[in-house]
C-alpha cells in the first residue's frame, strides 16, 4: 500500500462535518489537541486514502436489454473491485473505460437477476439481463437512505409499486396506497381534496394529545419530517392537508415502508411508529435528453347511501291525535324544519319556511343535487439526462381540482429538481430541491355541528326541496340568512354562506437535501448531508354577516355592530438537519463480512407566526382587521433542537447469515430546563436495535421448490419526544388581546395556563420485537411474507386531567403503558402465466391487538374525548381503558333489570343506565367496543395480456366499531327508517316499569327517541365499521410499439381508472363506514357530517420523448 | 479493521462524554413568553371573572326565566334534571379564573406591604368566590384549592361548608378592618378603580370596606335559619362596620361592546326564541305596574330577531311562559297563547335593548340587596328601630333597585312618581305582619341579574311564595336545593369527591347547604 498525498480540503470536509456534529465542546478539543493519536488528523486520512496503480485503460461499449429484447435504461454498470459505475441510458447503451482485459463489468438492475461478464479482448459487450426469479440480489432503501441488500435485513419493509401510484392517482399520495401494504393502515378522511390522511403502521403507539403523533416519519430524500397533518378538530372544521401533499407521483422513483419501529430504529426519537422512506427521481447517466410528459384528468362523483325515509314529512307528532301532522302554517313550518315527524306524505300543499307552498312529498336525491361533478387535473412535464457525470432531472406539475363541493377547489404546483453529479471520481453530489405551492379555497366544513353543508343536508327536513334553500336564502327584512328551522344557529344554510364565506390557505414549502459523498476508498466514504424544510403559509377566512339569522346585528345598545368574523394568519416554518455518515461499505475476511457505519445529526426547528382576527364590523360585508370592533393578535413561536450520534454494525457469515446492531443516542433541548426547574436532569436517551437474518434457502440448494427462504428476527428500543413541547418548564404568563375597558380605563388582564407544567416529563419509550419468514416456491410463483410483532409503550405521556378545584385542568405525566401485537401476511402468487397473459395476485393482510396496560395511579380510564361534550356533537365518549383495547366507545346503555328486561321509567320513558345501588343513581357507562379496526388487508389483481393490463384492487377492515351521529340525529328528527316505529299510535317501548310489569305507555315518538340523546343511551347507534370494498379497477396499456417508428415519440402509454367502485359490504346506515371527517386519533370512532365519499373516474396518458 | 478502529475508538468516547446539549438550556426558553407579571393584573382578571350565574340555573330555579326547548343538552333546572352543562360551569369559571390566580396574588403580595391593599382585597375576593361555592354546591375545596403550583396539590380535600363559612367569615372581617387607605392604590383593581371614577387609595379602600362589611351582612344573613344569635351578630358587626348607603357603592362590572355582559351572552346569541320570561315573575311585575318591568320584560315580532329590533314592552302585553311545560306540552295547556308566526312562542322574553343587552352591568352585591337585608334585620329586631326603620329600609331598596337602571343602556330613569305610586299600593307597600314575604320578594325582583344571590336568598328566606315546577317529579315536589357536582369530579379527584357526597347525603338536586335548614 502506497501512501497518497492527502487534499487538503477533504480534510476540512471531514473536520468541518466532524466540528458540526461532534457536538461542539469535546469535539473541538479534540481536533485542536493534535497530539490526539485517536483523532482523525490529516496524517490519519493519508492513510486512508489507498488506491492501486493503474493499469492501461481501455473502454467498453454496449447494450443491455431484457429476455424480451426490451432496451434497459438506467442500468448500473460498475467495474468489479473499482467505485467506477455507469449506467445505460434511454436507449440501453452504456460505455465505460475499465482497467483492462481482466476487468469484470457487473450489471445490476433492480428487478432482474445481476449478470457479470469478464471483458476480455472485447470492447463492445452486449447483455441481456433475465428477470430475477430470486430476491437474493433485492437492493432496498434503509433508514438513513442506507442501501441494504433485501436478504440481509432481520425486519419487514415493503417497497411500493411506484407504478401503481401514479396511475390510481389521488391527489394526496397516500390515499392510493389503501389496502396496498400489509398493516399500513390508511383512513383517507371525507374533507375534499388537499386533506390529510390517516396513516397508521402497527396500530398506534402512543395516546392521543400532547402534540402525539401516531404517524411514522416521513423520510423524504433523507429528509425526516413528521407528517404534520393538519385535520378536522373541534377547532378547525376543516383539513388542511399534511407534508405528503408535497410529493408528486411522478416524481417518485422509490417508497419504502419501515413498518416496524426495529426497521426505523436508527431515526431513535423519531422512530416509534415506523418510516416511509422516499427517493424521488434524479435521471439517469448516460441518457440522452428526454422528456417525460404524463397527463391524469379525473371526475369524482358524490355517493349517496343515504336511505332516509320517505314515508312521512315534516310536522310535529301531534300528542291529542296520536299521530303526526303537517305544519299548519310558516310559523310551524319554520319550527319543524329540522322535524320528520309530520303525516304522511299525501302531495297536498303544505307552507314552507319561506310563506310559499308546495306539494308534501320527500326529495330524496338531495345529497347528489347539492354536490357537484367534481374534476381533477394533473400534468406533469419532465425533463432528464445525464452525461456520464452527471445525471439531472426537473419536472413541473400542475394540479387543479374542483371538489364536489360547490365552492371548493384545490390548486397545486409542484416542481422538482434532481442532480446527481461525480465532482471527481471519489467526491458524489446530490442535489434534490421540491418545492410546493398549495391554494385550496374552501375546504368543505365537515365532522361538527354548525358550519358545513353535511350537517344541513343530513338533518333538514327531506320534504323541503333543496331549491328553495338556494332561492330563499335571504330573509328579506334583514338582509340576513332567512330562518329555516328551530335550530337557527346549528343547522346553517350552505347556500347563504357559500358566496359569502371564504376560507384560503396558501402555502409554499421548500424541500431540499443536498448531500456530498467522498469516497476515500472502495471500503471507506464519508457522506455529509444539509437537509431544509421551510414553509410558508397563509391563511385567511371569514364568518360572514348574518349567518344563522340571530347573528344579524350584535345589538350592544350602542348603536349596531354587523356580526361576523375575519381571520389572517401567516406561520413559518424552517428545519434544518445536518447530519454525516462515515461508512466503511462491506469487508470480506474469509466467511465473515463486516460493515461499519457511523453518523451524526442536529436538528433546529424553529416556527413562528402571526394571528390575527377580529370581531363584528363597522361597514357591513367589507372584510378586513381595520373594519372590525374587537380585535386580537398573538404571535408563536416555537423552537427545538436534537443533536444524535448514532453507528451501524452489520456482520454476516458466509451468504446466509447476517447481524445488524445499531445504536443511537439523541439528546433533546425541549428536555433541557434550567437547572432549578427539573427534580432530575435527563434530556438524553439511548436507542439501541439488534436484527438478524438467516436465509437458510442457501443451505438447501437441492430444494428444487424453494428459491428462496428467509427467518428475520429484530428488536429495537425507540421512542418518541414528539410529545413534549418545548418551553414546558416555567409557568409563564399571557395577557389578554383587547384590555378590558371601564368607563374609558383600558385594563390589562394577565393569566396563566391550564396545564399544569411538569419539567420532569420524559420522552416515552417503545420497545418492539419481530420476527418473520419470507418464502418463494415454485420459480418465485408462490411467494410469502410474514411478520409477528410485538410493540410495548411505557411511560406513555398523558394529559391527566385535574380536578378544576386545582386551578388547572390536566397535568402531563409519564403514566401510560400499552401494548400493539400482531401479525403482518402478504402472500404473492402468479396462478396463470402464458407467453401473452399473465395474472399476478397477492393478498395482504394485517391483524393488530391493541391493549392499554396502565394509566395513572388508581386511574382505570382517561377520557379522550367527551363528544356529547363538545356542544357540536352528540352522543358517547372515548377512553382509553386499562385491559382493554385502545379507543374504547363509552356511553350509557338501557337500564335493565336482572333478567335482562328494559327497565323504564314509571311514565314508561327511557331511562339510561346506572350503577347498582348507588343511592344517587350514579351514571354508570359501558364499552361497545373499540373505534379503530382490528383488522385490515386488500387484494390486489393484475392481468396482463401483452400490452394491455387490468388491475383489480379489493381492500377491507373489520373489527371496528362507530357511533352514528347520523343514525341519532336521524332517529330523533324522524328521517331514518328507524324512526317509523311508533308514527301511527306512539313508541309503546319493549321493555318494563320499576315495577317490573310490561310497559303500557304509548309515548310521542318525538321526544321519546330524543330521550336516546338525553340520557346518552348509545346501543340503537353502534354500528360496526367494518367494510369489504371494490377499491380501484386500472386499465391500461402501452402504445410504445404502435409508435415505434415515430420520429420524436420513445413511449406512449395510457390507462383508465375507477376508484371506489363499490362498497360489497357494509353494516353501518346511510353512510359510508369510512365517512370519517377526520384523521384524529382523538376523533375515532365518531361519525357526524362528513363529506359523502367519492367515486373517482379517471384517464391518464404518458409520453416519452 | 485496525485503521477503522482508530476512527471508531475516539468516536466511542464522543459518544460516551461528550456534551451533545450545548446551548440547549437557551433553546428551550421561549424569549417571547412573560415569567413575571404585576399580580395587579392578575387581580383585574379576577374581578373580571367573577362568577355571574346562568340564566338557565338560578333564575330558572327561582322562577324568573325558563328555556322550553326539551332536546337533551337543555335539560337542566328548566325540567328538574341535574345536567352537567349547568353543574359545571360555575364550579369551573370560579376555581379556573378567581381562585387560582387569587391564590398566585396572595402568595405574591402577602408580605409585600407596598400591596397591602392588593392583599385584603383578594382576600375579600376570595371569601366572596367561595361564598359563591358554598352557597350553589355545598362542600367544596376551600383550604387546598387553586394550589396546584404553588403546593403540588393536585387532589384537594372538600371542606365542610360550615367551615368554610367560618374561615370567610373571619376572612371578611380581618381583611376588610385591614384596608389601609395609607397603603398605595390598587391600579388593576376594575370595580372600585379609576375607571369607576375611584382616583385614589382613600377612595377606593372606603369602597372596598363598604362592600366587604356589606357582604358581612349577607353572610350574617344567611345564618337566619340555622342560628339566629350567630346571624345577628354577625349582622351588628357589618352594620357597625360600615355597609354601602348610595349606589355609587355597588360592587359591580360594566361591560361595553367589546366586553359584552357574560351573563346574557349565550340567550342573546344563540337561539333567543327558546328562552323565555317564567309566568310567576312576569304576573308579580304586571301585577304590582312595577316601573321596572318595561326594561326586563319584551316581546317581539320575532323571537329569533332580538337585535336591534323594536320591543312590545307594555305590561298589558307581557306573558310569562308557564313552569313546567316545554315546547311541546305547552300546546296542551288550555290557555296557550299560540307559536309566533316567525318562531317561537307567543310568550314574553328578556328584554335585550335594556335588562338583557350585552352592555348591561353585572351587580355582586348592591344598595338595593343591602337595604332589604337591613330591612329584614330591622323586622327580627337584629337592628334598632322597629318596623319604622324597616320600612324606611325597604322603600330605600325599592328605590336603590329602580336607580340601578342609570346603568343600562337605552333605559331612562324611573321618576318618583312612578317609584311614590309603585311603592305605596297595597301589594307593594310594607305591611304588618307580610314583612319578611314583601321584602324578600322585592329582593328577588332586585337581584334578577345576579342569580347566585337571588337563589340563595329564596332558600333563605322561602320567599317569594313559588309553587315547585310540576314538570316530573324528579325533586319530590320540592325546588332544586343546589347544583350538582360537576361529573368530572368523581374520575379527577375521586376518593375527595366521594367523601363530600358522603357527607352531604348524596349529589342530587335536593340536597341542602348547610345554612339551608328544613
Amino acid at each position: 500500500m502506497k501512501k497518497r498525498r492527502g487534499t487538503p480540503s477533504y480534510n476540512r470536509i471531514v473536520t468541518s462535518v466532524f466540528a458540526l456534529v461532534l457536538c461542539a465542546s469535546a469535539a473541538k478539543a479534540d481536533s485542536r489537541n493534535t497530539n490526539n493519536p485517536g483523532f482523525i488528523g490529516e496524517a490519519n486520512l493519508v492513510t486512508a486514502n489507498v488506491v492501486g496503480s493503474p493499469l492501461p485503460a481501455k473502454t467498453v461499449t454496449g447494450k443491455v436489454v431484457d429476455d424480451k429484447g426490451e432496451t434497459l435504461i438506467g442500468v448500473t454498470v460498475t467495474e468489479q473491485g473499482t467505485t467506477k459505475a455507469v449506467a445505460t441510458d434511454a436507449n440501453g447503451n452504456y460505455s465505460i473505460s475499465v482497467e483492462g482485459d481482466n476487468s469484470v463489468l457487473v450489471f445490476a438492475y433492480l428487478g432482474y437477476e445481476t449478470q457479470t461478464q469478464t471483458v476480455g479482448a472485447r470492447s463492445v459487450v452486449n447483455v441481456t439481463l433475465a428477470t430475477r426469479s430470486s430476491a437474493l440480489e433485492e437492493v432496498v432503501v434503509t433508514a438513513l437512505g442506507i442501501k441494504r441488500e433485501a436478504k440481509k435485513l432481520g425486519y419487514a419493509t415493503t417497497s411500493v409499486n411506484v407504478d401503481e401510484i401514479s396511475q390510481n392517482r389521488t391527489t394526496n399520495v397516500m390515499s392510493s396506497l389503501e389496502g396496498k401494504v400489509a398493516g399500513l393502515n390508511i383512513s383517507p378522511p371525507a374533507a375534499g381534496p388537499g386533506s390529510s390522511t390517516r396513516i397508521r403502521l402497527r396500530g398506534q403507539a402512543s395516546f392521543a394529545g400532547q402534540g402525539a403523533t401516531n404517524s411514522p416519519l416521513i423520510v423524504i430524500n433523507g429528509l425526516p419530517m413528521d407528517q404534520g397533518e393538519q385535520s378536522v378538530g373541534p377547532n378547525n372544521t376543516t383539513d388542511r392537508g399534511d407534508a405528503l401533499q408535497q410529493i408528486n407521483q411522478d416524481d417518485i422513483e422509490s417508497m419504502v415502508t419501515l413498518k416496524g419501529s426495529t426497521a426505523a430504529a436508527l431515526y431513535g426519537s423519531r422512530a416509534a411508529n415506523g418510516a416511509i422512506i422516499i427517493t424521488t427521481k434524479t435521471g439517469a447517466k448516460n441518457s440522452k435528453f428526454g422528456v417525460d410528459f404524463s397527463s391524469n384528468y379525473s371526475i369524482d362523483d358524490a355517493l349517496d347511501y343515504n336511505r332516509y325515509q320517505m314515508e312521512y314529512g315534516y310536522g310535529q307528532w301531534d300528542p291529542s291525535q296520536m299521530r303526526g301532522r303537517k305544519p299548519a302554517n310558516t310559523a310551524e313550518a319554520i319550527a319543524n324544519g329540522g322535524q320528520t315527524w309530520g303525516g304522511k306524505y299525501d302531495g297536498s300543499q303544505v307552507p314552507f319556511f319561506d310563506g310559499s307552498t308546495g306539494p308534501y312529498v320527500g326529495n330524496p336525491n338531495r345529497i347528489t343535487e347539492y354536490y357537484r361533478m367534481g374534476s381533477t387535473w394533473v400534468n406533469t412535464i419532465a425533463l432528464s439526462g445525464g452525461n456520464a457525470s452527471t445525471s439531472y432531472r426537473v419536472s413541473f406539475s400542475n394540479q387543479d381540482a374542483n371538489g364536489i363541493s360547490p365552492v371548493n377547489n384545490y390548486h397545486k404546483k409542484i416542481a422538482n429538481v434532481g442532480i446527481n453529479s461525480k465532482l471527481s471520481e471519489k467526491l458524489t453530489f446530490t442535489f434534490n430541491l421540491n418545492y410546493t405551492n398549495e391554494v385550496n379555497n374552501n375546504p368543505p366544513n365537515v365532522g361538527f355541528q354548525g358550519q358545513g353543508a353535511p350537517n344541513f343536508l343530513y338533518r333538514m327536513s327531506p320534504t323541503i326541496p333543496l331549491r328553495l334553500f338556494e332561492e330563499k336564502v335571504i330573509d328579506p327584512t334583514n338582509g340576513g340568512e332567512r330562518q329555516t328551522s328551530n335550530f337557527a344557529t346549528t343547522l346553517l344554510n350552505p347556500y347563504y354562506s357559500n358566496p359569502r364565506q371564504f376560507n384560503i390557505r396558501n402555502a409554499d414549502r421548500f424541500l431540499s437535501t443536498s448531500t456530498l459523498r467522498y469516497d476515500f476508498t472502495k471500503w471507506l466514504y464519508l457522506q455529509g448531508r444539509v437537509a431544509f424544510d421551510f414553509e410558508s403559509a397563509q391563511n385567511e377566512s371569514n364568518v360572514p354577516h348574518g349567518v344563522g339569522s340571530v347573528y344579524l346585528l350584535n345589538n350592544n345598545g350602542s348603536g349596531p355592530q354587523y356580526n361576523g368574523s375575519y381571520n389572517i394568519s401567516q406561520s413559518r416554518q424552517r428545519n434544518m438537519n445536518y447530519d454525516f455518515l462515515l461508512g466503511t461499505g462491506n469487508q470480506r475476511f474469509g466467511d465473515f463480512s463486516a460493515e461499519l457505519t457511523l453518523g451524526g445529526n442536529i436538528r433546529d426547528d424553529r416556527s413562528s407566526g402571526v394571528r390575527n382576527s377580529g370581531q363584528n364590523f363597522v361597514v357591513k360585508d367589507l372584510y378586513s382587521i381595520e373594519n372590525t370592533f374587537t380585535r386580537t393578535a398573538n404571535y408563536d413561536f416555537s423552537r427545538l433542537g436534537v443533536n444524535s450520534i448514532y453507528g451501524v454494525a452489520d456482520f454476516g457469515y458466509k451468504n446466509y447469515l447476517y447481524l445488524s446492531i445499531t445504536d443511537r443516542v439523541d439528546w433533546f433541548s425541549v428536555l433541557t430546563y434550567i437547572p432549578s426547574l427539573a427534580k432530575v436532569k435527563k434530556n438524553a436517551f439511548n436507542y439501541p436495535s439488534v436484527s438478524a437474518s438467516f436465509v437458510f434457502s442457501e443451505l438447501l440448494p437441492n430444494l428444487s421448490w424453494l428459491n428462496y427462504g428467509k427467518i428475520r428476527a429484530s428488536w429495537a428500543s425507540t421512542g418518541s419526544s414528539g410529545v413534549i413541547q418545548p418551553f414546558q418548564g416555567p409557568l409563564t404568563y399571557t395577557l389578554n388581546a383587547n384590555p378590558y375597558t371601564v368607563g374609558t380605563i383600558p385594563y390589562t388582564l394577565a393569566a396563566f395556563g391550564n396545564n399544569y407544567p411538569n419539567p420532569s416529563v420524559t420522552p416515552f419509550g417503545v420497545t418492539e420485537k419481530e420476527i418473520g419468514l419470507e418464502v418463494r416456491t415454485l420459480g418465485s410463483r408462490l411467494n410469502f411474507d410474514v411478520t409477528v410483532y410485538q410493540k410495548d409503550t411505557k411511560d406513555q405521556i398523558l394529559s391527566v386531567p385535574l380536578s378544576n378545584t386545582t386551578g388547572f385542568t390536566s397535568q402531563p405525566l409519564n403514566l401510560g403503558k400499552l401494548q400493539n401485537k400482531g401479525i403482518e401476511l402478504m402472500v404473492e402468487g402468479t396462478p396463470f402465466k402464458t407467453e401473452n397473459f399473465t395474472w399476478t395476485s397477492s393478498i395482504n393482510s394485517a391483524y393488530n391487538e391493541s391493549k392499554v396496560l396502565q394509566l395513572g395511579p388508581g386511574q382505570t380510564r382517561q377520557l379522550v374525548t367527551d363528544f356529547n361534550g363538545s356542544g357540536n356533537e352528540f352522543l358517547g365518549k372515548l377512553f382509553y381503558q386499562t385491559g382493554m383495547a385502545m379507543n374504547q366507545l363509552v356511553s350509557r346503555t338501557y337500564q335493565r333489570n336482572a333478567a335482562g328486561q328494559v327497565v323504564l321509567t314509571s311514565g314508561g320513558n327511557l331511562q339510561g343506565s346506572t350503577v347498582d345501588g348507588s343511592p344517587i343513581g350514579a351514571i354508570r357507562e359501558v364499552n361497545f367496543g373499540q373505534a379503530d379496526p382490528k383488522w385490515t388487508g386488500g387484494w390486489n389483481n393484475n392481468f396482463r395480456y401483452k400490452k394491455l393490463a387490468l388491475l383489480v384492487h379489493f381492500d377491507w377492515k373489520f373489527g371496528g366499531k362507530v357511533f352514528s351521529s347520523t343514525a341519532l340525529n336521524g332517529l330523533r328528527q324522524g328521517l331514518t327508517q328507524a324512526s317509523l316505529v311508533g308514527r301511527e299510535g306512539g313508541v309503546r317501548f319493549d321493555g318494563v316499569l320499576p315495577n317490573g310489569q310490561p310497559n303500557t305507555f304509548s309515548l310521542a315518538p318525538q321526544s321519546f327517541y330524543t330521550e336516546y340523546r338525553n340520557q346518552q343511551i348509545a346501543d340503537p347507534f353502534v354500528y360496526k365499521s367494518d367494510f369489504i370494498k371494490l377499491r380501484n379497477i386500472t386499465l391500461s396499456y402501452d402504445f410504445s410499439t404502435l409508435v415505434k417508428n415515430a420520429k420524436f415519440i420513445k413511449g406512449l402509454s395510457a390507462s383508465v381508472f375507477v376508484r371506489n367502485v363499490a362498497i360489497i359490504k357494509k353494516w353501518i346506515p346511510d353512510v359510508d363506514p369510512e365517512s370519517m371527517a377526520s384523521t384524529g386519533d382523538t376523533r375515532l370512532g365518531y361519525e357526524q357530517s362528513a363529506l359523502p365519499t367519492t367515486r373517482t373516474f379517471g384517464l391518464n396518458l404518458n409520453v416519452k420523448f | 479493521m485496525k485503521k477503522i478502529s482508530r476512527f471508531i475508538v475516539p468516536l466511542a468516547a464522543v459518544l460516551a462524554f461528550a456534551s451533545c446539549d450545548k446551548g440547549f438550556e437557551t433553546k428551550n426558553q421561549n424569549p417571547y413568553a412573560l415569567t413575571s407579571v404585576d399580580p395587579g393584573l392578575l387581580f383585574s382578571n379576577v374581578e373580571r371573572n367573577l362568577s355571574v350565574g346562568n340564566w338557565e340555573v338560578e333564575q330558572t330555579i327561582v322562577q324568573q326565566f325558563v328555556n322550553a326547548y326539551n332536546a337533551g343538552a337543555t335539560t337542566g333546572f328548566n325540567f328538574n334534571a341535574s345536567n352537567n352543562n349547568y353543574n359545571t360551569p360555575t364550579w369551573n369559571q370560579s376555581y379556573n379564573t378567581p381562585v387560582k390566580y387569587l391564590e398566585q396574588i396572595i402568595s405574591l403580595v402577602k408580605n409585600d406591604p407596598s400591596r397591602a391593599n392588593l392583599y385584603q382585597m383578594s382576600r375579600i375576593l376570595r371569601a366572596y368566590t367561595f361564598m359563591v361555592l358554598v352557597d350553589s354546591y355545598g362542600d367544596v375545596p376551600y383550604s387546598e384549592a387553586g394550589k396546584a403550583f404553588l403546593s403540588g396539590i393536585t387532589t384537594p380535600k372538600y371542606d365542610k361548608s360550615a367551615d368554610i363559612y367560618a374561615d370567610i367569615y373571619k376572612e371578611l372581617k380581618e381583611a376588610t378592618a385591614a384596608l389601609s387607605p395609607t397603603a398605595p392604590f390598587v391600579a388593576g383593581d376594575v370595580i372600585y378603580g379609576t375607571g369607576r371614577g375611584f382616583l385614589n387609595n382613600t377612595a377606593q379602600v372606603a369602597q372596598w370596606k363598604k362592600a366587604g362589611y356589606s357582604l358581612l351582612l349577607r353572610l350574617g344573613m344567611r345564618y337566619s335559619k340555622l342560628d339566629a344569635t350567630k346571624a345577628q351578630s354577625i349582622v351588628q358587626e357589618a352594620v357597625a362596620g360600615g355597609v354601602m348607603t348610595a349606589n355609587n357603592d355597588n360592587m359591580l362590572l360594566l361591560f361595553n361592546t367589546i366586553d359584552a355582559n357574560p351573563l346574557n351572552n349565550p340567550q342573546r346569541t344563540t337561539n333567543p326564541f327558546n328562552y323565555y320570561m317564567a309566568e310567576p315573575f312576569v304576573n308579580q311585575l304586571k301585577g304590582t305596574g312595577d316601573p321596572r318591568s318595561k326594561y326586563l320584560v319584551a316581546t317581539y315580532t320575532n323571537p329569533a330577531q332580538i337585535g336591534g329590533a323594536p320591543v312590545d314592552t307594555v305590561a298589558a302585553n307581557q306573558f310569562g311562559f308557564p313552569v313546567g311545560y316545554d315546547d311541546i306540552t305547552i300546546k296542551t295547556k288550555p290557555d296557550y297563547r299560540g307559536s309566533n308566526p316567525n318562531a317561537g312562542f307567543k310568550y314574553s322574553q328578556l328584554n335585550f335593548n335594556v335588562f338583557g343587552s350585552s352592555t348591561a352591568p353585572v351587580f355582586f352585591v348592591s344598595l338595593a340587596q343591602t337595604k332589604l337585608l337591613l330591612a329584614e334585620a330591622a323586622v327580627r329586631n337584629w337592628i334598632p328601630g322597629g318596623f319604622a326603620t324597616a320600612n324606611t329600609l325597604y322603600r330605600e331598596g325599592i328605590r336603590a333597585s329602580m336607580d340601578e337602571y342609570a346603568l343600562y343602556p337605552n333605559a331612562l330613569p324611573i321618576p318618583d312618581l312612578n317609584y311614590q305610586s309603585y311603592a305605596a299600593q297595597p301589594s307593594v307597600a310594607l305591611a304588618p305582619g307580610n314583612e319578611l314575604q314583601m321584602i324578600n320578594t322585592q329582593y328577588w325582583i332586585a337581584s334578577i341579574g345576579n342569580g347566585h344571590e337571588g337563589f340563595a336568598n329564596f332558600r333563605r328566606s322561602g320567599f317569594p311564595a313559588l309553587t315547585p315546577n310540576a314538570y316530573n317529579n324528579n325533586l319530590n315536589g320540592g325546588f332544586a336545593r343546589r347544583t350538582g357536582y360537576p361529573q368530572g369530579e368523581s374520575a379527577t379527584n375521586g376518593a375527595n369527591y366521594n367523601a363530600a357526597v358522603a357527607s352531604m347525603g348524596g349529589d342530587g338536586l335536593t340536597q341542602r347547604v348547610f345554612w339551608d335548614k328544613l
